[in-house]
């Protein structure tokens, strides 16, 4: 059978010494970054996106992807303790999590709360091994009209499910994609918006823009929020779960894992969205809605499971289309691209090791997690204690020398306070980063495949709807778009966005 | 009574702005790049089109920010902003110069400085243990090659 042929290989990639280690030190610092609050999973990749560059490509995305979907384990034990979401795909945790931590079932609930996630993680690697060689398939037929319809739906996805104003969403899309087009032409060779700098004529680099805009601008919130955690610990008790309580959870965790699966493929979609609409799903189910907030095992199991399989789903449109649905997978296209790997259905053909390899180092990492999570549990809360005022030197210290370090250019180090900047004055207008950072990904890929479909075709902008795929991709994103316009959806997508 | 329209500053008409003066800066630079035809694009097709989608979404926002309430503009924490992108400043400007050991010193301190507290006693023990921290792992550890002293 291929699909067990192709894990038996995965395995064998992820299971040599070094792999092991490299997957074992991504889950730790997932663990680590989802238990602070403060840093983020994204903003972690972008900090240490130079590091990989230093790395084989298979350990360095192993180690990557194990930073999310670790910090998705980390993230619970800081909502259910402390009341604080250590990630945001946790926010939703804290509402069960911490009722139940005050009538002293922390314990279940954070053993809930890892096996849960174990077991979405179980299904999700399995559902992407099983989703993504047909969807390879497909995408292998895409011409380049069929790439930039698939380009448009996935940015529309990403503007219409994210949190905020729409229209500035789809603005900062613009903006992404025009400082994507930085650089020289491949075309024609012209120097576009380069001011006649030698660092700027390949563009600008993909490090200095995540660390600035997703890393830098994080840290300067975070120290005028001023956020002197009084950490006040739960107790954390008895790890098992009563059989009531067991009885309760199950079903939930089935539910968030279906539920994170599929809407971790959307594009928009991962951790955060998955996270949110478990939550709303298991109220709408229950029989008895009132419970939710006092400390209902449902609201902790679903969640928790759903992040976790929505953030390894959310991997598979990076690996078979090469198109990141969210700003931590424009981070993993930018890590695939220092390593010279073009990310898309190729990637499945030419090097089957380094794809099944990460498929097969994800499961190994939610084993990892679990243990490191379970009986660890202490010394990750003790963690909490490092005060942020000495915490944030090093990770600014961390982040000059790596983005030093790429191409031992000051210049870079510079672009990156630059886009730090710019990132404070998006925070301050409202205006999301993470479709700014989809643009500038996507933007030479879009505007090279509008320009080949455009010249297969004549010049005729009929190509983009002649082809079905192309067509239905299109509809499709339309569709989307319409769906914003709708009241109903409109106050559907604002309410998810508040509190489950 | 007084009638007419109220016009309202908020993030939205900032944001507006903000969008339009991007804009015009990508139409600018690019008025020069061949634009081409659809068939042939140059490459000044697609910044141009980009261009007028920033100018009119921009004047969109704006326009529509002005005439509602929306949020309200709130104040900017200069020290940490300044601090921060400080840091790394004097981290490019010397680490070709004087080598990783001042660069990585000075920066820290500086980020330091944009915290909450500042407290002189702790900071330079921060600063000494982060960089010699920093050398060990990054010269020796990796073998980066990069300058340690000056």
């Amino acid at each position: 059978m291929d699909l067990l042929h192709n894990l038996i290989l995965g395995f064998q990639v992820a299971l040599t010494p070094f792999n092991i280690l490299f997957c074992l030190i991504g889950a730790l610092i997932g663990t680590l970054v989802g238990v602070l609050p403060g840093i983020g999973p994204v903003a972690t990749l972008a900090i240490l996106l130079p590091t990989t560059f230093y790395l084989p490509p298979v350990a360095a995305l192993i180690m990557l992807s194990g930073i999310y979907y670790g910090a998705q384990y980390g993230g619970s034990t800081t909502a259910i303790l402390v009341n604080l979401p250590g990630e945001s795909s946790s926010l939703v945790t804290c509402l069960d999590g911490y009722a139940m931590a005050q009538r002293g079932r922390a314990g279940a609930a954070l053993a809930v709360a890892a096996l849960g996630s174990f077991f979405a993680g179980t299904v999700a690697t399995l559902f992407i091994a099983i989703a993504s060689p047909p969807l390879s398939q497909v995408a292998l037929q895409f011409g380049p009209a069929e790439y930039f319809s698939l380009m448009v739906l996935g940015l529309i996805g990403a503007v219409v499910l994210a949190s905020g104003s729409l229209t500035k969403a789809v603005t900062m899309v613009f903006l992404g994609l025009l400082l994507g087009l930085v650089g020289t032409d491949t075309n024609s060779g012209t120097q576009r918006f380069t001011f006649g700098m030698p660092v700027l004529s390949d563009g600008i680099g993909f490090v200095p823009i995540a660390m600035g805009l997703l890393g830098i601008t994080e840290i300067i919130t975070n120290l005028e929020q001023q956020r002197h955690t009084p950490v006040v610990m739960m107790k954390i008790g008895r790890l098992m779960p009563t059989r009531e309580e067991f009885r309760r959870a199950w079903p939930a965790v089935l539910r968030g894992t279906g539920i994170g699966s599929l809407l971790g493929v959307l594009p928009g979609g991962g951790a955060l969205l998955a996270s949110f609409a478990a939550y709303a799903f298991e109220k709408k189910v229950a029989r008895d809605p009132a419970r939710f907030g006092s400390g209902a095992i449902e609201g902790v199991a679903a969640p928790e499971s759903a992040n976790n399989a929505g953030a390894q789903t959310s991997f598979i449109p990076l690996l078979t289309l090469g198109i990141p649905s969210n700003p931590t997978m424009a981070v993993m296209v930018g890590a695939m691209t220092i390593q010279g790997i073009a990310p898309g259905p190729r990637v499945m053909v030419t090097q089957p090791e380094l794809f099944w390899g990460i498929i097969a180092s994800m499961w190994v990492g939610n084993l990892a997690l679990v243990i490191i999570n379970l009986p660890l549990i202490g010394i990750w809360v003790r963690l909490l204690t490092v005060p942020y005022r000495l915490l944030f030197p090093a990770i600014l210290l961390l982040c000059c020398i790596g983005v030093y370090s790429l191409n031992s250019s000051p210049t870079e180090v510079g672009l990156t306070a630059l886009f730090g900047f710019f990132g404070y004055v998006f925070y301050k207008l409202g205006c999301e980063p993470a479709p700014f950072a989809l643009g500038f990904i996507l933007g030479p890929l879009m505007e090279e495949n509008l320009r080949r479909a455009l010249l297969l075709a004549r010049g005729d902008p009929m190509t983009f709807v002649s082809s079905p795929i192309s067509l239905a991709l299109l509809i499709a994103a339309a569709a989307l778009l319409a769906l914003v316009v709708v009241p109903a959806f409109k106050r559907t997508r604002a309410e998810a966005f508040r509190e489950g | 009574m007084q009638r007419g329209i109220r016009l309202h500053i908020n993030k939205d008409v900032v944001a507006g702005l903000m969008f339009m003066a991007w804009g015009v800066a990508g139409l600018w630079l690019a008025r020069t790049y061949p634009v081409g035809t659809a068939m042939r694009m140059g490459p000044g097709y697609f910044p141009n089109v980009l261009g007028w989608l920033l100018l009119v979404f921009g004047l969109g926002i704006a326009v529509r920010g002005a005439l509602t309430e929306g949020e309200k503009l709130t104040a900017w924490y200069w020290r940490p902003l300044a601090m921060v992108l400080l840091s790394f400043i004097v981290f490019a400007a010397l680490i070709d110069r004087a080598g990783l050991a001042s660069a990585a010193a000075a920066a820290t301190i500086v980020g330091a400085y944009g915290g909450p507290e500042f407290r002189w006693r702790e900071v330079p023990l921060l600063a000494v243990g982060l960089t010699a921290g920093a050398i060990a792992l990054f010269s020796y550890a990796l073998g980066l090659p990069m300058q340690i002293w000056p």
